[in-house]
């Protein structure tokens, strides 16, 4: 009899579980549906000189009554014109408010006025401190354009950290790992617990990996929403310095309780050079506050005190050199653009892009000085006088070009007569070239 | 009427007596020549980036042709791959060593033991040697090629091994001559044989020259459906290496004498630049780069500068591929001090330059390797340099192999990166190499610390040992 009695309670129990979370994924859902929203921007590339146009698909989340909604940057860059669909099937005009690159994070806003709406249903944000292994989310989003999709998953590690791989970088972001289902168009949707809480934003998965999904922290989005709505973009401040953690480092100094974050890289003409930091100095404290770095992952921490200040700050670190300890002080500048603008020149069929620091350094280039090009079209001007994508104007009839600005304003001019010849000077590496771009006749 | 029946068998009877005193004269030829075209065997090492001490190597086939009553054998340049000079910034993992066991059989007897003597990359041709003197006589060829766009020409290749090397012919028509900037024929080619590389007979069974692969690396555009992508056979004719049979090129490492080198990167002047500059009748190369350091800087010439002739030579280019006349006028110079004549700024001049030998390759830089460690390194090259898009005066040493999990491999180093410092110490060359990498394997230490530049960003490897094992 007590045998029978337990194995029914058993029973019952598990019945019970079973029922409840499929009950609370079910409540949770309901929580954060109606804020879904399916995003179609439609995005202005350049492609061979030319400016093209390219229909996306994305997710978004609404975060506020009055219609915000935050996505992926990667959803959202370069797009001219955004159209939103709400899982209510209301489609609605959107404008990017703001963009930040560096945490592939945007905000949009739903234009609800033409929509004929005063409010729009929107999600909870959560916290994203304390999140642990093991808990069980939901990831809603339009996979692959499959819209308003639900997948089910455990978070399977909290802090995963990645290197930079080319034009995706993510220097202050620790990544929530999920194994639930994530796939391109899952992009920018939300990760939620079972509460409704939105605690993170889906943003990349591994191509050939299977459960593997990443999400951006919810208090990472938090700020970046805060600043983008404060300013229309996130103020970062800058010195120039690449970090590395001390795990090995210690071990080859032979002190195993050595705290603190080494200098691997000091970038030419940037505030920590200009103030005498060299790679292999260990920083201990920033502004009087112990930092250290032992692994990989630590790094965002460290990176994030120093952006996170006001442009213009000073900050004093206390650095361990070959020659002993010294404290050292420098003023943040603000961190360079991500992106520049792009301008397409139909009559000598190329496009040119704005020199920002990051193409300064990537392409080792002495200083900010031409213009990028971009893109270059077949059986152009351009093409025939053989200047190719990768190139640096520098000088056109002699005279220097600044900026892009500055082309923009000369190239408008020279335009006017087409029967002229124009003598272009552009640069790549250590190669020079000299193009002739060809006056009608 | 019985006259035009008389021409007519009268032509008739010529036409057969030409077409078979071709074919007579083909044949006896192929009788006579047969044996001078022999089957090189050699052995090539292969080499892996991921491991320092190489230890697989390939049997490998060639054709080539007895030239001299000394035993001297000429053949593609393939059979040493790696490029010596410098000449394009396109060479960074091309790494090939010299051939070794080489072995030449002649028809019909045994192979018999041959000697790598030099080569010319300019040509692609490369020349052997047998370690004894032959019995065989010699090719001996014609200077009146006798080749014209639409004659016949007899090629005399191997076949490849599934025909276990049997000597074959092929007729091919010569379907077009290019003249810059020397002089080649171009004819269809076949898949049937051992290599490209085969020896050509005229129409009169003498022969007049050697076909080998194409020289013009420039890849068709492949978006258009109706270009084809398979690149046609040359024939050189006999003036082209002639010199060279002559004073066949000595490879000595790095004393391997190199041609002339300018140090300068140029552009055609066009027509219409000309025009651009009102300066209609301005014929020349134009100089777009001078590379630091080089003849060029050092002789004062500047970007921007019109090369209108060079020792009185008079110099134009419309097309980039005209820039291959002056690039063969600069290497070819058997005297270092030529006279330029340019124009700047408005104005004739001259300029003395005295031209030097062209950089070598990262394949002829020294190397350090290390096989307790995992990594070899070399010293910088130009090639690399400019690879790398680093400053032309770049000092230090690169990593050009590192050992799959060898300790460097596991310390995250990786193939390219360069080499700033050892255990603090700065590296400028490949003896501050060998002085650290000494002293670490006297100490001993558990951890040694790289400081290495990769693309654009420094950082440090710390390295961990493992000497008990």
């Amino acid at each position: 009899m007590n045998k029978l009695i337990f194995f029914i309670i058993i029973s019952i129990s598990t019945l019970y579980a079973q029922k409840t979370l499929s009950r609370q994924i079910f409540l949770a859902k309901e929580k954060v549906f109606p804020a879904l929203v399916h995003i179609q921007p439609i995005k202005e590339i350049f492609t061979s000189g030319e400016k093209r146009k390219l229909q996306v698909t994305g997710s978004g989340v609404i975060i506020s009554p009055d219609g915000y909604v935050v996505t992926n940057n990667h959803v959202a860059e370069k797009a001219r014109f955004v159209i939103c669909t709400l899982s209510s099937k209301h489609e609605l005009e959107a404008k990017v408010v703001g963009l930040d690159p560096w945490t592939d994070l945007a905000v949009l806003k739903l234009n609800l006025e033409k929509a004929g709406l005063t409010k729009v249903p929107y999600a909870k944000l959560g916290g994203s401190e304390d999140i642990e292994v093991g808990q069980v989310v939901l990831a809603l989003g339009s996979p692959l354009g499959l819209s308003r999709s639900l997948s089910m998953g455990v978070v399977s590690s909290v802090e995963r950290y990645f290197d930079d791989i080319g034009e995706m970088i993510s220097p202050f972001n620790l990544w929530i790992q999920t194994d639930a289902a994530i796939n391109p168009g899952n992009s920018g949707g939300p990760l939620i617990d079972l509460n409704g809480n939105v605690i993170g934003i889906n943003s990349r998965s591994v191509l050939f990996g299977e459960n593997l999904g990443f999400a951006i922290p919810i208090n990472t989005v938090k700020y970046v929403i805060d600043q983008i709505r404060k300013h229309g973009e996130v103020e970062r401040s800058w010195i120039g310095i690449g970090w590395q953690e001390i795990r090995e480092y210690r071990k080859y100094k032979k002190q195993p309780d050595l705290e603190g974050v080494l200098i691997a890289n000091v970038e030419k003409k940037s505030p920590a050079e200009k103030a005498g930091f060299k790679p292999g100095y260990v920083i201990t404290a920033v502004n009087g506050k112990p930092v250290s770095a032992i692994y990989q992952e630590e790094l965002p921490k460290i990176r994030l005190l120093v952006s996170n200040l006001p442009i213009k700050s000073k900050i004093v670190f206390d650095v361990l050199t070959e020659k002993g300890k010294k404290k050292v002080e420098l003023i943040t500048q603000k961190q360079g653009k991500f992106t520049g603008n792009e301008f397409q020149c139909d009559e000598w069929g190329l496009s040119v892009k704005e020199i920002t620091p990051r193409i300064v350094k990537n392409f080792q280039l002495e200083s900010d000085k031409g213009v990028l090009i971009s893109g270059v079209r077949r059986g152009s001007k351009a093409d025939e006088a053989d200047i190719s994508k990768g190139y640096i104007l520098t000088l056109i009839d002699g005279k220097e070009i600044k900026d892009l600005a500055d082309f923009k304003k000369k190239y408008a001019q020279y335009i006017e007569n087409s029967k002229k010849s124009y003598m272009l000077f552009l640069k790549y590496a250590q190669r020079r070239l000299y193009a002739l771009i060809k006056g009608d006749k | 009427m019985t006259k035009i029946i008389r021409i007519t068998i009268y032509l008739i009877l010529l036409f057969y007596t030409v077409v078979s005193a071709d074919t007579n004269d083909w044949q006896k030829a192929i009788a006579n020549i047969r044996d001078k075209v022999v089957l090189i065997e050699y052995y090539e090492q292969i080499i892996s980036s991921e491991s320092i001490v190489e230890k697989s190597r390939i049997k490998r086939q060639l054709s080539g042709l007895l030239v001299n009553e000394s035993g001297l054998i000429i053949t593609s340049s393939s059979i040493f791959k790696a490029s010596l000079e410098f000449t394009s910034a396109a060479s960074i993992f091309s790494r090939a060593q010299k051939p070794t066991n080489i072995r030449v059989k002649f028809q019909d007897k045994d192979y018999q033991p041959a000697d790598f003597i030099g080569k010319d990359d300019d040509k692609k041709l490369a020349f052997i040697k047998l370690k004894e003197k032959p019995e065989i006589l010699p090719i001996h060829f014609s200077d009146k090629p006798d080749l014209n766009l639409g004659s016949m020409a007899l090629v005399i290749q191997h076949l490849n091994k599934r025909y276990d090397y049997e000597i074959m012919v092929n007729e091919r028509l010569i379907n077009a001559i290019i003249t810059k900037p020397t002089k080649k024929y171009l004819c269809e080619n076949t898949s049937m044989s051992l290599c490209r590389f085969g020896l050509v007979l005229n129409i009169k069974g003498k022969a007049v020259g050697i076909m080998r692969s194409s020289t013009n690396m420039n890849f068709s555009p492949i978006e258009f459906s109706d270009v084809p992508s398979a690149s046609p056979a040359e024939i050189i004719p006999y003036s082209t290496f002639k010199e060279l049979i002559a004073n066949p090129p000595v490879y000595k490492e790095k004393e391997t004498a190199r041609k002339k080198w300018l140090g300068i990167y140029m552009q055609p002047f066009t027509r219409d630049m000309a025009e651009y500059y009102n300066k209609t009748e301005l014929e020349g190369v134009l100089i777009n780069t001078i590379l630091k350091d080089s003849p060029a800087q050092k002789a004062g010439l500047m970007s921007g500068d019109i090369v209108t002739s060079i020792n009185d030579i008079k110099i134009s280019a419309e097309q980039i591929n005209d820039l291959k006349v002056f690039r063969k006028l600069i290497r070819g110079q058997k005297v270092a001090r030529v006279t330029f004549k340019i124009f700047r700024n408005g104005k004739y001049m001259e300029i003395e330059v005295n031209l030097g030998e062209t950089p070598i390759s990262q394949f002829l830089a020294d190397e350090v390797s290390n096989s307790t460690f995992g990594l070899s390194v070399k010293e910088l090259t130009q090639d690399i340099i400019l690879a790398k898009q680093l400053d032309l005066d770049t000092d230090g040493v690169w990593v050009s192999k590192v050992e799959r999990a060898g300790w460097a491999d596991v310390a995250g180093l990786r193939i390219g990166d360069l080499i700033l410092k050892i255990n603090d110490q700065t590296i400028n060359d490949l003896e501050d190499v060998k002085i650290n990498f000494n002293l670490i394997e006297k100490e001993k230490p558990g951890y040694f610390s790289l400081f290495i530049k990769r693309q654009t960003e420094t950082r440090f490897l710390f390295i961990k040992t493992n000497f008990e094992d």
